[in-house]
């Protein structure tokens, strides 16, 4: 099994191939050209200058994330939105988590979410006022482009800080993913994410903030779970699915159908989807 | 001199006489023409006759072009149901890829999930 590991979007990026040969510095480049396209913290970037001119001839790869992005707004009843940049900015969250600083003045007031985005062919529009940030769907959308590469070599699998694509099923039957360190989920098929309010935190005027955004209220959301890692048709999905299965919090989780590993405030670990 | 003159004319008129004569014979106008009148029953079957075979054609025509209205419709309808049970077979294609596949496991970890 050749592996390989590096930095991209924010996150430790890790490649697994089953073969003799592997294209890893390709899926490195790809990686850096898809962060190119999609980060909201490279001022040059397709989404920064989509965010500042409101209107852009977008390139397909945008194109595509955007139009998943706002699929997944209609499914999920706007649960998961990608206008919450600005409220994400409003946190505090408005420079990579890197460069964030432990605390800050007060969060400001947050912008409303839900503002109107059109797609025509490859013409993004934006409402004004809206801007988009596809962090959490950017990583999966790039996993699965990266792992459809990869998979010439052979069976692959291609991790975006946890969001976990796969193409093919190795010799072991299935690409083991570990949730936490007693739990190990046995991927043969879709994808895996993890969206948590536990990671990613920081504080503002004393109090912590952390980038899962509530798009009702425009503020980091509250809920009765720590952390959910969903099963879905493919990373993308299971980003949604995770975020979703966060927001609407562990009744909402334990009864819906969704394969997914939750984590409630009080450290207890469920299963939910007949997992 | 007389003669002469009067044996000329009397040769020429024998050549003239004798090609009229030649031209009459070979138009044979004491030829009968065919009898115009037919025995009626023969007549009205080759009238029916036609009339048959006017109307088989027409049969043949209409039989024609309905047929191939039918073969156009056949081919439609194959065509559809080709369709259909293509996009049946791609859209339960779909779901047994789309769906995921997971298990709980015992195998080492390659990865760790974590909020990306």
């Amino acid at each position: 099994m050749l592996q390989h590991a590096f930095r991209a979007m924010g996150t430790t990026i890790e490649l697994a191939v089953e073969a003799d040969d592997a294209d890893f510095a390709g899926a490195e480049a790809e990686f850096e050209r898809l962060e190119q396209i999609m980060s909201r913290f490279r001022p040059e970037s397709e989404l920064s200058r989509l965010n500042r001119d409101g209107s852009l001839e977008a390139s397909p790869e945008l194109t595509d994330v955007v139009t998943l992005a706002l699929e997944a707004r209609e499914r999920t009843n706007g649960r998961f939105d990608p206008t919450v940049h600005d409220a994400l900015v409003a946190a505090g969250y408005d420079r990579t988590f890197d460069e964030l600083p432990e605390d800050g003045g007060a969060a400001p007031i947050p912008p409303l979410c839900g503002g109107g985005v059109a797609v025509d062919g490859r013409r993004i529009t934006l409402e004004p006022g809206v801007r988009l940030d596809l962090g959490g769907i950017g990583k999966g959308f790039a996993a699965e482009h990266v792992a459809e590469a990869l998979a010439v070599s052979g069976p692959a699998l291609v991790s975006a800080g946890g969001d976990v694509a796969v193409r093919g099923v190795p010799s072991a039957g299935a690409w083991a993913v570990a949730v936490d360190e007693t739990l190990t989920l046995g991927l043969e098929r879709g994808g895996v994410a993890t969206s948590g309010v536990d990671r990613r935190r920081w504080r503002r005027g004393g109090a912590w903030q952390h980038h899962i955004v509530d798009p009702s209220t425009g503020r980091p959301a509250r809920t009765d779970l720590v952390r959910v890692t969903a099963v879905g048709a493919d990373a993308v999905d299971a980003e949604v699915l995770a975020k979703t299965l966060l927001l609407g919090g562990s009744a909402e989780a334990l009864a819906s159908p969704v394969q997914a590993v939750v984590v409630t405030e009080d450290g207890t670990t469920l299963r939910t989807g007949g997992l | 001199m007389t003669n002469h003159v009067a044996r000329l004319y009397a040769l020429v008129l024998g050549v003239v006489v004798f090609f009229v004569a030649w031209a009459t014979v070979a138009a044979h106008p004491w030829a009968t023409q065919p009898k115009a009148a037919r025995d009626p029953r023969l007549v009205a079957l080759a009238a029916r006759q036609h009339r048959l075979q006017v109307d088989a054609v027409r049969v043949r025509r209409i039989v024609n072009a309905r047929w191939a209205v039918y073969h156009r419709a056949l081919a439609a309808r194959n065509t559809a149901a080709a369709q259909q049970a293509k996009a049946a077979a791609q859209a339960a294609s779909a779901q047994v890829s789309a769906a995921p596949a997971v298990r709980v496991v015992n195998l080492p970890p390659l990865v760790v999930t974590r909020t990306s």
